[in-house]
């Protein structure tokens, strides 16, 4: 893959800076995340997250982590007026 | 088995300052972390930090930290909160041990605050000017002085866990790992929330509990001319009232919140602050999460569509007496402490480092260190760890 490809095209990560975490160290796509930021916008890795595991496999060798990324609440975009009725009962009268 | 000087156990923003001080003097140290480095709460931090120990540091470290110089606002929603403001404003405050003193704040009226802050509601009280505010990026920090460390020399091993420590004639001598042994003249313990585990199998009580913060992030929105906006009279309220807060008549504070948002620099914004006890529970609550949100429609109404793509939690470092745990005790010789800043551990990353590596490398009393010493603890229980 050339270096300068786009891996997260949310937050503009390329293949270069993902090899890069991989190389200081991180065995992830978590370690990735933090080092790099991929992951962290819009679509919260649901694009980048198996591109960068099988980066990771391919360099490292080691197969899908059992590590997955933690899942946090909402599962898609929700706009904050909507976050707003989170806590209320459903149903109120 | 390893040999070295100093083991510090934790790899987060404290753990890796200090290895970068002491390398820098030319010790030889270990860096201990069972995850990556960062992995912990340094990876749930907003990133709030003084200019006084952040200036230039990314050009000593070599790495972008991505640091901001800018101001911050304390948002006055009701009235009658004016005069405390007015009051706030005049005084200089003391921001804690080892931090600078904030001052030249400024009282603003709601036509002033919207003018620095166009997206502000048109229906605030007020705002007070706080006219010298900076931030970074908590991780990147870490990863500036873990990188840094290792080009003075100092060892990092990740997904690495130290199980124990051992001693020789009351003194310390080795950690025990699930990678092998290390022996060593000197351990510091700088693993967060974790560290009142470790110290177990010295018969050491480490009275520091997890403390949860919450945080929506939201994406890329209008751009924010503050680094942080906040409302006014809860943030330190909050936190220093400790276990006590559930029982204020503030009914944010009662729940544990005290509402501010970033912007990062590239664009998404970070909401909270919450502060609760919950144990080792990293899970975000949909009521405080409601709440922050709509906090931040009455502050800035114009997010109203903007999306919350991600919530996450995190564990301040909290202890009995809201100081931290620094340096040597006398329980043990070789054994040192870094760790229980409750949300200032950002913010004192910096300070933290070089006072460290110069009380292990100098051997010297440091008098405002020795009041954050362990031993203040010694024979006491606390309500907060009944509670727990």
């Amino acid at each position: 893959m050339d270096p300068a490809t786009v891996v997260c095209r949310c937050c503009e990560v390329t293949f270069a800076e993902v090899l890069s975490a991989i190389q200081e160290g991180a065995t992830s796509i978590d370690e990735v995340k933090r080092r790099t930021r991929a992951g962290m916008g819009l679509c919260q890795g649901k694009t980048c997250g198996p591109i960068i595991q099988r980066i990771l496999t391919s360099v490292t060798g080691q197969q899908a982590s059992p590590r997955l990324p933690s899942a946090r609440m909402p599962v898609r975009p929700v706009p904050l007026d909507a976050v707003v009725g989170f806590g209320k009962p459903q149903g109120d009268a | 088995m390893m040999h070295t000087d100093i083991v510090i156990v934790g790899g987060g923003i404290i753990g890796c300052s200090i290895a970068y001080s002491l390398a820098a003097e030319g010790a030889d140290v270990v860096v201990v972390e069972r995850g990556d480095v960062a992995c912990g709460t340094t990876s749930a931090a907003q990133g709030g930090v003084f200019s006084e120990h952040y200036a230039g540091l990314s050009e000593e470290l070599g790495s972008d930290i991505e640091y901001r110089e800018g101001f911050s606002l304390l948002l006055v929603a009701d009235e009658k909160d004016l005069p405390t403001a007015a009051e706030y404003a005049a005084q200089e405050h003391p921001k804690g041990l080892f931090l600078p003193v904030e001052k030249n704040l400024q009282l603003l009226d709601p036509k002033e605050a919207q003018a620095l802050e166009p997206s502000v509601a048109d229906d605030l009280a007020g705002a007070v000017l706080r006219p010298r505010f900076a931030d970074v990026n908590p991780m990147a920090v870490a990863f500036a002085y873990a990188r840094a460390a290792q080009r003075s020399g100092a060892r990092l091993l990740t997904h690495t866990t130290a199980h124990r420590l051992s001693t020789r004639r009351r003194k310390v001598s080795s950690v025990s790992t699930d990678r092998g042994r290390i022996r060593c003249q000197t351990v510091v313990l700088a693993a967060g929330v974790w560290t009142p585990q470790l110290s177990e199998s010295l018969g050491i009580h480490v009275p520091v509990i997890p403390r949860r913060g919450q945080i929506i992030v939201a994406e890329k929105g209008p751009v924010l001319r503050s680094l942080r906006l906040l409302e006014f009279g809860l943030y330190t309220e909050l936190r220093d009232l400790g276990t006590e807060a559930t029982l204020s008549k503030n009914e944010f504070i009662r729940r544990g919140i005290a509402w501010n948002i970033k912007q990062a620099q590239e664009g998404n914004y970070l909401i909270g602050s919450t502060r609760d006890f919950a144990g080792f529970d990293k899970s975000t609550s949909p009521t405080v999460l409601g709440l922050l949100a709509q906090r931040t429609l009455r502050f800035l109404p114009r997010l109203r569509h903007i999306d919350c793509i991600r919530t996450f939690a995190g564990w301040r470092q909290y202890t009995p007496d809201l100081l931290p745990l620094l340096g040597r005790t006398r329980a043990l010789e070789g054994l040192l402490f870094a760790t229980g800043f409750e949300g200032g551990g950002i913010a004192l990353a910096p300070v933290v480092g070089p006072m460290l590596a110069h009380l292990i490398i100098s051997e010297q009393e440091a008098p405002l260190v020795d009041k954050c010493s362990i031993d203040r603890f010694s024979g006491r229980t606390f309500p907060s760890e009944v509670k727990q």
